[in-house]
């Protein structure tokens, strides 16, 4: 027999479900909010005021900072800041870097994540608009830089933006619904789909051959345009050799992805 | 100028046709990395077309001096090899320097589990 306090609890999270919906985020179930870092010495400052901000408001929100193999100071001031913190002895890149912080996550319960980079380019209040999105039942939300048609919270180039505009017309197509910015790290997902990313991510970040594959999952995906910053200090993790190779990747990730999916659903059905 | 038999094409065709499947389904079973299975895939796909295109072929066996289309095929598969010897042999380079920060850490947080064990055994 459960005791007492326990019954409540569960009577409480019932009451919730019933009256939000499935997804709603209760009181209980905390968010993890995953935060790559990579040379980010100069922006984490910046960040933690305002991740600190919007925990004050949003109090089931936890952090995990995933350190990877920074050659500046960034452990450093994660350490000063005593942040939850992990590090890479090498450095595996962003999607590795993801990988390690939901990893953490679902070996320590939580159902819910949040990924936003860790060089200020994803302002931590737009959580909010995140996470109603999140509510209304997708397994997984993107934040998308972009707000009517293609136009962008912050300027693109020209060329990055035609990319862009093309893989998302790309992705489109294949999934059935409009989603226009395929390479937004700024998401909020649930442990479903954390155990699917385990297995999908393969390259060096995200791109719309993870979207495809998600969609091909039975994940119900969603998208909600966000305010985002261009990258102002720190060292991006994506160098221009990789944005030169990174079209004819995506494409041939695409072709490639049908084959994937069978050996992903087989894995996670074995899971 | 020498051309390569219908039947040659042919086969080294297919050969290629396999050999792009074989990539794709390696990549498929996580057993090579994409970029990896990319080159591999780019090369199959070149070889393709040079050995379906006389003009392509008889250009390239011109372009090195020599006489027979296989000439032409051979500078190609040289070149590609060479390519695929530095790219494989960069890429050892930086994993021997990531195993050995690998080992490195490895050996500091065993040091520190028996720091630690031997406290708490104090």
């Amino acid at each position: 027999m459960l005791a007492k306090p326990c019954r409540l609890l569960i009577y409480l999270k019932l009451l919730a479900n019933l009256t939000y919906g499935a997804q709603h985020i209760s009181f209980m179930e905390k968010i993890l909010i995953v935060v790559p870092c990579y040379n980010e010495e100069e922006s984490l400052p910046g960040l933690l005021t305002d991740l600190r901000s919007i925990r004050n408001e949003l109090n089931h929100l936890d952090f995990l900072f995933v350190n990877d193999c920074s050659s500046d100071n960034t452990e450093k001031v994660l350490a000063r800041e005593k942040l939850p913190y992990v590090n890479h002895p090498i450095n595996m890149g962003y999607n590795a870097a993801i990988q390690t912080g939901v990893r953490n996550g679902l070996d320590a319960g939580y159902e819910n994540f949040i990924i936003l980079d860790g060089d200020g380019q994803h302002p931590p209040i737009e959580i909010k608009k995140l996470i109603h999105a999140y509510e209304k039942g997708a397994d997984i939300v993107i934040g998308s830089r972009f707000k009517d048609g293609f136009d962008s919270t912050y300027e693109i180039s020209a060329i990055r933006k035609a990319g862009m505009m093309f893989f998302s017309f790309l992705t489109s197509i294949l999934i059935g619904a409009k989603i226009k910015d395929t390479t937004s790290g700024y998401q909020i997902f649930n442990d479903r789909v954390a155990r699917a990313l385990l297995l999908i991510y393969e390259g060096q970040f995200p791109d719309a051959e993870v979207i495809f594959l998600l969609n091909l999952l039975k994940f119900r995906i969603a998208e909600v345009p966000v305010e985002m910053k261009r990258r102002e200090m720190g060292e991006s993790m994506f160098s221009s050799l990789a944005s030169l190779y990174y079209p004819f990747r995506v494409v041939s990730g695409l072709m490639i992805a049908f084959g994937r999916y069978f050996v992903i659903k087989g894995k996670l059905a074995n899971a | 100028m020498l051309e390569l038999s219908t039947s040659a094409k042919i086969a080294l065709d297919i050969l290629s046709v396999v050999g792009i499947v074989f990539i794709v389904f390696l990549i498929i079973r996580d057993r090579l990395k994409m970029e990896l299975g990319l080159l591999w895939i780019v090369a199959f796909i070149v070889s393709l077309v040079v050995v379906s295109s006389t003009t392509v072929l008889t250009q390239l066996t011109n372009l090195v001096g020599g006489i027979y289309p296989t000439a032409g095929l051979s500078v190609l598969a040289f070149g590609f090899i060479f390519l695929l010897l530095i790219i494989f042999t960069t890429h050892l380079t930086i994993l021997h320097g990531k195993i050995k920060n690998l080992s490195q850490y490895i050996s500091s947080l065993e040091k520190r589990v028996r720091e630690v064990e031997r406290e708490d055994q104090d």
